[in-house]
């Protein structure tokens, strides 16, 4: 048994001695470059651009997003009346597979559209609430273009429509490793939270490892509005329901202060009026009044009383 | 009741055709809208995820899910109310609290870091610059200047309104104890009178309380005297110093008017007279011997 044993082993060690011996050619050419192993894998771009009509506020908003995003390239803005299709286009001639297109409305109101061209999904929002980084004095700050941490909320997981958003973020926003223009240092966080239907976006730099934060900025809040099959095109997947227009928020808004001075009027002289029809209605120990001959109440009183 | 009518509904036969059937009723008919269906194509959702997902490592991605991190037991009452209120649905009462939310933000962020920090260090991801290592940083120099600036200044002010503020109330305090000390002063006179009325009266036999209560004032005064100089300002000060210097109070009448000595030609030769004078008259009376 020994024997056979030990027969058994001495060929299994033939046969890793053979595996491990790699076979060099018998001549290799002083001239041929060797083969480097890529460590910049991700090889993510993303167009960062905005349409004509966005305000200063807006054009700050985008200047902070490409100065956060190495792998971002920047364009010139883009005259509204062309179809928004076109963007493609432009995403292919400068090699970028994403983009970010600022949609901006006479220079009020701002639409961010989030693509993966050309293939898609490509998604819209609308933004709210935007204050740049120059806006905030915010005490934070990190290196230009180091890679962030990307946290997430809960709901990006158990929403079908959130975790599509979230997927488009991690790869918009996050910085590919070894990217030349990047850091090799972690030190901030994105930070996207869903509430009210609305995603925030905060950005935080970390000050050591035991989760001390100090926020750099800048702040907007997206509310998605619907989400294609294609970029910027196809069919629609997903339709906010709750989301309104700023335009009506507006209109609303303007509404319900239209008619105030108008029924504070109304109301005062209606309650001028009632008193003087009916006084004895103002007073509650003048219901005696109200109805029916007074003697025959006052006389039920007076045995209700005994 | 909706009803819902064809593209042509409103021609005369079907409107006829439905008030016979019942389903029309006289008065204002309004056409009510079928509210608006919202697209939610979950395969769809869930297939054009799958199409553009990508296969990278997590150490590509950085990509993490975190919980908001618990707070200090102090703060945790506030976490379990907002929570509440996230359960219940009054979104707004979160949303539009600009403390609440932020912490909110800033917790779920902190959770990340904590979990991530651990990831990286497992994936051999650097995440402490060192102290040399010089780039250019998100914000500019100038900029982070612009934010110590402005801390300085919130903090400055904050200082001069407190300071501001101890004042008032230092003035409010030295009024109380000036209208004290009258009070005292107004009583303590009034008693004294009322022990003389007794003293005259035949009451009272000794003279205590004179003494006791001059001898009181004296101290009180010369106590009052020290602490006033101190406590001058600088207006009060100068006033003192020019009130030595021209004269203050008294008689204004008169004062251009000539005098012995100014007609003797200053301080200096009246004082010269006047030993004049003296001579003179030493003088005189040897002659008269």
């Amino acid at each position: 048994m020994g024997k056979k044993g030990l027969k058994r082993k001495q060929k299994s060690e033939e046969a890793t001695i053979e595996e491990t011996q790699v076979v060099l050619p018998r001549v290799r050419q002083s001239d041929e470059p060797i083969a480097k192993k890529a460590k910049w894998i991700n090889r993510e771009r993303v167009l960062v651009f905005a349409t004509r009509g966005i305000s200063f506020q807006h054009r700050h908003l985008m200047k902070d997003i490409i100065k956060m995003l190495p792998h971002a390239k920047a364009a010139n803005k883009m005259e509204r009346k062309e179809n928004l299709f076109v963007v493609n286009e432009m995403c292919k001639m400068v090699h970028c597979n994403k983009c970010i297109l600022f949609d901006g409305r006479l220079q009020r109101d701002l639409y961010m559209w989030f693509s993966n061209s050309p293939n898609g999904p490509s998604i819209k929002f609308n933004v709210e609430s935007i204050f740049t980084s120059a806006e905030l004095k915010l005490t934070g700050n990190c290196l230009k273009g180091s890679r962030p941490i990307l946290s997430f909320d809960h709901s990006f997981d158990e929403h079908p429509q959130y975790s599509l958003l979230r997927e488009m973020f991690v790869q918009i926003f996050g910085v590919p490793n070894h990217h030349p223009k990047s850091q090799p240092f972690v030190d901030n966080v994105l930070n996207f939270s869903v509430l009210d239907n609305r995603i925030w976006f905060r950005n935080y730099q970390i000050l050591d490892e035991n989760g001390a934060i100090a926020e750099i900025g800048p702040r907007f809040v997206l509310q998605p509005i619907r989400i294609f099959k294609g970029s910027f095109c196809g069919e629609t997947l997903w339709e906010n329901p709750f989301y309104v227009t700023p335009a009506k928020t507006r209109r609303l808004l303007r509404d319900s202060k239209k008619d105030k001075y108008t029924n504070n009027k109304i109301q005062r002289k209606a309650k001028k009026t009632k008193e003087l029809l009916a006084p004895f209605r103002v007073k509650p120990e003048n219901e005696i009044f109200k109805d029916g001959s007074i003697k025959e109440k006052a006389k039920k009183l007076l045995i209700r009383n005994k | 009741m909706p009803i819902i009518m064809s593209s042509d509904a409103d021609s005369e036969e079907e409107l006829l055709e439905l008030y016979a059937s019942g389903k029309l009723k006289p008065g204002l008919n309004i056409p009510v809208e079928n509210d608006k269906v919202f697209i939610n194509n979950v395969d769809g959702l869930k297939e054009t995820l799958n199409s553009f997902q990508s296969s990278l490592p997590w150490s590509e991605r950085l990509d993490i899910v975190a919980e908001t991190a618990p707070m200090a037991p102090e703060l945790s009452m506030e976490i379990t109310e907002q929570q509440q209120f996230l359960k219940a649905g009054k979104i707004d009462e979160v949303a539009l609290n600009d403390f609440k939310r932020e912490t909110m933000f800033h917790r779920q962020a902190q959770s990340a870091v904590m979990r991530g920090i651990e990831l990286l260090i497992k994936h051999n991801i650097p995440t402490h610059r060192p102290e040399d290592y010089f780039a250019e940083m998100f914000k500019s120099d100038e900029h982070m200047q612009k934010v110590r600036h402005s801390l300085l200044q919130r903090k400055t002010a904050l200082e001069q309104t407190e300071k501001i503020r101890r004042i008032r109330q230092e003035k409010k305090l030295a009024k109380e104890k000036r209208v004290a000390a009258v009070q005292e002063k107004h009583k303590q006179k009034r008693e004294l009178n009322e022990n003389i009325k007794k003293f005259r009266k035949g009451l009272r036999n000794d003279l205590d309380f004179l003494e006791t209560d001059g001898g009181k004032k004296n101290k009180k005064q010369d106590g009052g005297n020290s602490e006033k100089k101190k406590n001058l300002t600088r207006s009060q000060h100068k006033r003192k110093g020019k009130d030595a210097k021209y004269g203050f109070g008294g008689k204004k009448r008169g004062m251009k008017e000539n005098t012995k000595e100014s007609t003797f030609g200053g301080s200096g030769k009246a004082s010269k007279g006047k030993n004049k004078g003296r001579i003179a008259k030493k003088k005189r009376m040897s002659a008269k011997h």
